[in-house]
């Protein structure tokens, strides 16, 4: 009897270990069942933050919540926030996984389902974060402004300061849909002229100068190239000798640990259309 | 009173010029031609002169003979010998114009026995050619004063037989140098710079010929220096003939003092020789050197420069032609209202457009 019963709990620990072991993998709870014959939803009670990974706390929650809502009342476009422990079986997908999570949860308010998820996977080996912007959200979503966007979290996600770049990520979010873009053109018209006008100085010297010398044509002659008698010249002695080697080494600028966004646009499992980018770390 | 020669027409009996295109002996009064050794065998045969054996210029027996001569005086005085007017010239003088007839005459004391030219270039460019080579000249030098060569200045134009000492060198040296080679290699987020230093031994020798110096303390050397190259291929052996209608001077320099700038030039030519048979190195810089030239031989000739003088803005330049390619040198003035006006033209274009550029399309 006892030997059953430890039989049966080495059995459970097993499935327990194998379980946890194995957790990575597989479709994610949320997932449909049949992909065919899914249909999109709206779930407005569905949670905005979604902290799989456990990096926030009650009152961050709190926090981002509030912010989620303003952009919300504002503009009208959904916002959700997930972090996830795993990427279950999306691999290196990051982006699809973002986008399935954001279709088969129901966000989006709109007939056209506008609004954007930023995620942030935990996986080892494949750590990286996500925005995905569906609907109307779409058009601001593009290159630059996702660029621009990576940039300004990029430093707290590498320090792993979170929330911070959630609070971040937020703000900037907001200031995209107010002004439409991230990416501000300078006003170098003082910058371009005080350059034009060095450049000119130089060249305008350079050409007179040029001019200049052409006038003056008479100088004492200071070789006598022109009066060597051919084939007479006879180099005797020629001889290399090594005297020593020196060796100096320069640490090359290390740009590993600026990676550009990886920009992508397309379709979640469900066939829904996403545009977006992000960045690992 | 000293001797001098003038060519005279056989046929009219009015003097003869040299034409430089020809290659002749021209008169201007009857129009008749003449080749040079007719004429120097009819002038002989005229003058009764005495066959002296040719002698070329050989500058150790020059000097034996002038430490017994009497030192010249600074002026001699010669009589015309069409017009009997009595002409003066300073003691280097060896061809000039008749102040009163306009007769070429050649002073024969000067270019015969010892004083004899090894040879001569005859001119080549007709006065008719320079005013067109001078317009040439200016063609491009937009910073010339507008009219500052007009007809006026180019007419007064003097064609001189400059005296030149030609020296032909043996120079023989050694020079080390210091030099490295650069290897550039990555490890690993290293990039790693190995210079090797080398010391490089070089001794070689070469043969110069005909390195020109002129004789003459009157001219500028740096013109002189400047008009170079002559073709020494069209030396020809020295006829008093081809000085006729043309100034000439004898030399006044010593060629044992004037072989100092001929060695400057010699040492930096083969300073440079030696070090262009170093290759493969990133950087050579001298570390040391010593070249030794021999004098072999040097020669006395006539070389043929036009030169024009002109005056502007109460400042006189000079210019010189070299009478066999035509090359023109001189320091040209500077009109400062032209200077500004290109400065401040290009400056404003290359503002505009790079200012265009880095507004509108960066």
């Amino acid at each position: 009897m006892k030997k059953i019963i430890a039989c049966l709990l080495s059995c459970v620990f097993i499935t327990a270990f194998g379980c946890t072991c194995f957790a990575g993998q597989g479709k994610p709870s949320w997932f449909p069942e049949d992909l065919e014959t899914f249909e999109d939803f709206h779930d407005e009670n569905a949670p905005r933050i979604v902290d799989e990974a456990d990096v926030l706390s009650d009152d961050e929650e709190q926090t981002l919540l509030e912010k989620i809502n303003d952009i919300t009342d504002a503009t009208g476009f959904d916002l959700v926030i997930y972090t996830t422990p795993t990427s279950y079986d999306y691999g290196s997908d990051r982006a699809l996984l973002a986008r399935d999570f954001y279709q088969f949860n129901g966000y989006g308010y709109d007939e056209e389902y506008s609004g954007s998820v930023f995620m942030i996977c935990f996986e080892e080996g494949n750590r990286g974060w996500e925005s995905q912007g569906c609907g109307l959200v779409r058009q601001y979503f593009t290159e630059e402004n996702i660029n621009a966007l990576d940039d300004y979290i990029d430093s707290d996600m590498r320090n792993g300061n979170y929330y911070e770049a959630m609070l971040t990520y937020t703000d900037k979010l907001s200031e995209l849909y107010s002004n439409g873009t991230l990416v501000y053109e300078e006003d170098n018209t003082v910058f371009n002229i005080i350059v034009a006008a060095v450049l000119a100085l130089i060249i305008a010297a350079i050409v007179t100068k040029v001019l200049y010398s052409g006038m003056k044509k008479v100088k004492i002659a200071t070789n006598a190239d022109l009066y060597i008698v051919p084939g007479s010249e006879h180099i005797r002695v020629s001889r290399d000798h090594f005297l020593y080697i020196h060796t100096r080494r320069v640490l090359r600028e290390n740009n590993s640990n600026k990676g550009g966004s990886t920009f992508s646009g397309g379709s979640s499992s469900g066939g829904r259309s996403f545009s977006g980018g992000g960045r690992s770390f | 009173m000293s001797s001098m020669t003038e060519y005279k027409c056989p046929s009219c009996g009015s003097t003869l010029a040299f034409d430089p295109e020809k290659g002749k002996l021209l008169c201007d009064a009857c129009s008749n031609e003449y080749d040079v050794d007719a004429i120097k065998a009819f002038t002989k045969a005229s003058e009764n002169e005495e066959n002296h054996e040719r002698k070329h210029f050989n500058w150790s027996e020059y000097k034996k003979a002038k430490e017994n001569e009497k030192p010249l005086e600074g002026v001699n005085v010669y009589v015309c010998q069409s017009c009997g007017a009595s002409i003066e010239a300073d003691e280097n003088t060896v061809a000039t114009k008749c102040p009163y007839c306009d007769s070429n005459v050649i002073m024969t004391d000067k270019v015969s026995g010892s004083l004899t030219p090894n040879a001569i270039i005859p001119f080549k460019i007709k006065p008719n050619d320079l005013p067109q080579l001078i317009k040439d000249y200016c063609k491009g030098k937009r910073l010339i004063p507008k009219g500052f060569f007009d007809e006026n200045k180019i007419g007064r134009l003097q064609g001189l037989y400059v005296p030149f000492w030609l020296f032909d060198c043996h120079a023989d040296g050694e020079a080390a140098y210091m030099a490295t080679r650069v290897i550039i290699t990555r490890q690993g987020r290293y990039d790693c710079y190995t210079t090797s230093y080398y010391l490089l031994e070089r001794e070689g020798d070469v043969m110069f010929k005909n390195i020109p110096v002129d004789a003459g303390m009157k001219i500028d050397n740096d013109l002189m220096d400047s008009i170079e190259p002559f073709d020494f291929n069209e030396l020809e052996e020295f006829e008093k003939a081809y000085l006729s209608g043309f100034l000439a001077e004898s030399f006044d320099t010593d060629p044992d003092t004037e072989i100092e700038r001929a060695s400057d030039r010699m040492k930096t030519t083969m300073i440079n020789s030696l070090r262009q048979s170093a290759m493969g190195y990133n950087t050579i810089t001298q570390k040391s050197g010593n070249i030794n030239i021999d004098s072999a031989d040097v020669k006395y000739v006539l070389l043929p420069v036009y030169f024009l003088n002109c005056t502007y803005n109460g400042q006189n330049y000079r210019y010189a032609i070299n009478g066999q390619t035509g090359k023109i040198v001189g320091e040209l003035p500077i009109s400062k209202k032209k200077c500004a006006a290109y400065f401040g033209a290009v400056a404003a274009g290359v503002f505009a457009a790079v200012f265009a550029v880095l507004q509108f399309l960066l």
